[in-house]
């Protein structure tokens, strides 16, 4: 339990900025999503394991703060979440040039992935212009923030390693 | 090298996990269509409107300088760079009220918005907005009135320009309200002119799309849409927005039509709801 109450604040903390400040950061409609954030860091810091479980309670967490079904963020949270760790686990990184091309790289696959989900499920609108209005736009914003927040956010995540650089971080 | 066995071992280790997270997350899908609005996720999406409600508040309350700056900025920028734009607009309001009968019809037009909720029996309430949209997909904002103050859900949201959106969930002390532009809205419209039906739906990227008329009726530039009452969801005669552009090829079936909200839906701060409609009954649900 001590050992995942780091996350479980992390996420908890990510909830409140998402609805209190995320909407406030929004640039040309594309919102922040800080839950994401902090899932994808975690599953860097902490592993696949970890990834997938925050990814499904960070993803549950976001689809009940929104107005569609619940569920499909979720899902793709947990996947992506899981799937950041076992990059994670298997790459020998120094530095935050990888973690930060990992979070770009998630962030366009899990907006492409809800995206898929929802027009199965008949929802979102026109998939290839929301490939270019929402899903690039987010990918890049994701990818801006991560640079500024991955330093500070895995640095308090990985607190059984510590850390003296951000240079030695992955 | 040593770490890269232990890592390897450590993230093959939990296929199983995936898999069950996968399938626990079909299952919420699933239940959410199925359960009814009293199930035990709509419930907590309730509480997660109870519970973000003074967080989404705070926040607003914390990032009002930053706003106030960004908009005085982009003022800025509008009064230069649109300043042509203006003039031939100008000149095309002119042109416009020189039309007897397009003075007509504004006149009507203000006159409905005016006296709307007096003219219609409606009983109505004002509310602060304290939340806005928390991702890019989805467009809802959070308001400080709530079941306390006699809002439901299905209640039509106004505001000076015309129709907001509409209360989706409620709580004691504040409600959610999915906007027009969200691309689950769906709004029952007629053109005011020439009186054709169709219906208004949001998008992801912003404008509103005019969709299901009839092309011999098709509506042209700076046409006013009202909400059509059909389906019983939003009290009839609301304004809906204008119709900023059309097109249509020979093979559509039906014209593109673009309109544009006459409320400023990203920086709107008041809003009235529309409780207890005499002549037409609120119903909840979704859209039209």
């Amino acid at each position: 339990m001590s050992k995942a109450l780091p996350a479980i604040i992390a996420l908890v903390v990510a909830a409140i900025l998402q609805v209190s400040i995320a909407p406030h950061l929004a640039v040309f409609g594309v919102v922040p999503n800080i839950i994401f954030l902090v899932v994808v860091t975690l599953a860097f810091v902490k592993g696949p394991v970890a990834g997938g479980i925050s990814g499904f309670v960070g993803g549950l967490v976001f689809d009940l703060i929104g107005t569609s079904i619940v569920g499909p963020y979720a899902l793709v949270l947990s996947v992506v979440g899981y799937t950041t760790g076992m990059l994670s686990a298997n790459l020998f990184a120094e530095g935050w040039i990888l973690p930060v091309t990992i979070v770009a790289v998630a962030s366009l696959s899990a907006e492409l992935a809800y995206g898929i989900v929802l027009a199965v499920l008949g929802l979102g609108g026109t998939f290839w212009r929301d490939v270019l209005t929402v899903m690039i736009p987010s990918a890049l914003y994701h990818t801006v923030l991560a640079v500024l927040a991955y330093p500070w956010l895995a640095r308090l995540l990985r607190a059984d390693r510590p850390m003296r650089s951000f240079r030695r971080l992955a | 090298m040593k770490r890269l066995e232990i890592d390897t071992r450590r993230g093959a280790g939990r296929p199983i996990l995936l898999v069950g997270l996968v399938v626990a997350a079909l299952v919420l899908t699933t239940l959410w269509y199925r359960e009814g609005t009293g199930g035990p996720l709509h419930s907590m999406r309730r509480g997660i409107v109870v519970v973000s409600q003074p967080f989404a508040a705070a926040g607003s309350v914390i990032t009002a300088p930053i706003r106030a700056v960004s908009t005085w900025l982009s003022g800025l920028g509008t009064s230069r760079g649109d300043y042509e734009a203006l003039k031939v607009q100008n000149l095309e309001l002119k042109q416009r009220l020189a039309s007897l009968e397009e003075a007509k019809l504004e006149n009507e037009r203000i006159r409905a918005l005016v006296d709307f909720a007096k003219a219609q029996d409606l009983k109505t309430i004002g509310a602060g907005v304290i939340g806005r949209p928390t991702d890019s997909r989805q467009r809802s904002i959070l308001i400080d009135r709530g079941a306390g103050s006699g809002v439901k859900v299905g209640d039509a949201v106004i505001a000076a320009g015309g129709l907001v959106g509409q209360v989706v969930e409620v709580s004691p002390w504040g409600a959610r309200v999915r906007l027009i532009t969200d691309s689950d809205s769906g709004v029952s419209v007629l053109v005011q002119r020439t009186r054709a039906n169709g219906i208004v739906r949001g998008s992801i990227q912003g404008p509103l799309q005019l969709e299901f008329v009839d092309k011999n009726l098709a509506p042209v530039r700076g046409d006013v849409l009202l909400t059509s009452g059909l389906g019983g969801v939003y009290p009839k005669d609301i304004v809906v927005g204008e119709v900023t552009d059309v097109s249509s090829q020979q093979v559509d079936l039906f014209p593109t039509i673009t309109v544009a909200s006459r409320v400023d839906i990203d920086r709107i701060e008041e809003v009235l709801v529309i409780m207890g409609v005499s002549s037409t009954s609120s119903q909840p649900g979704g859209g039209e």
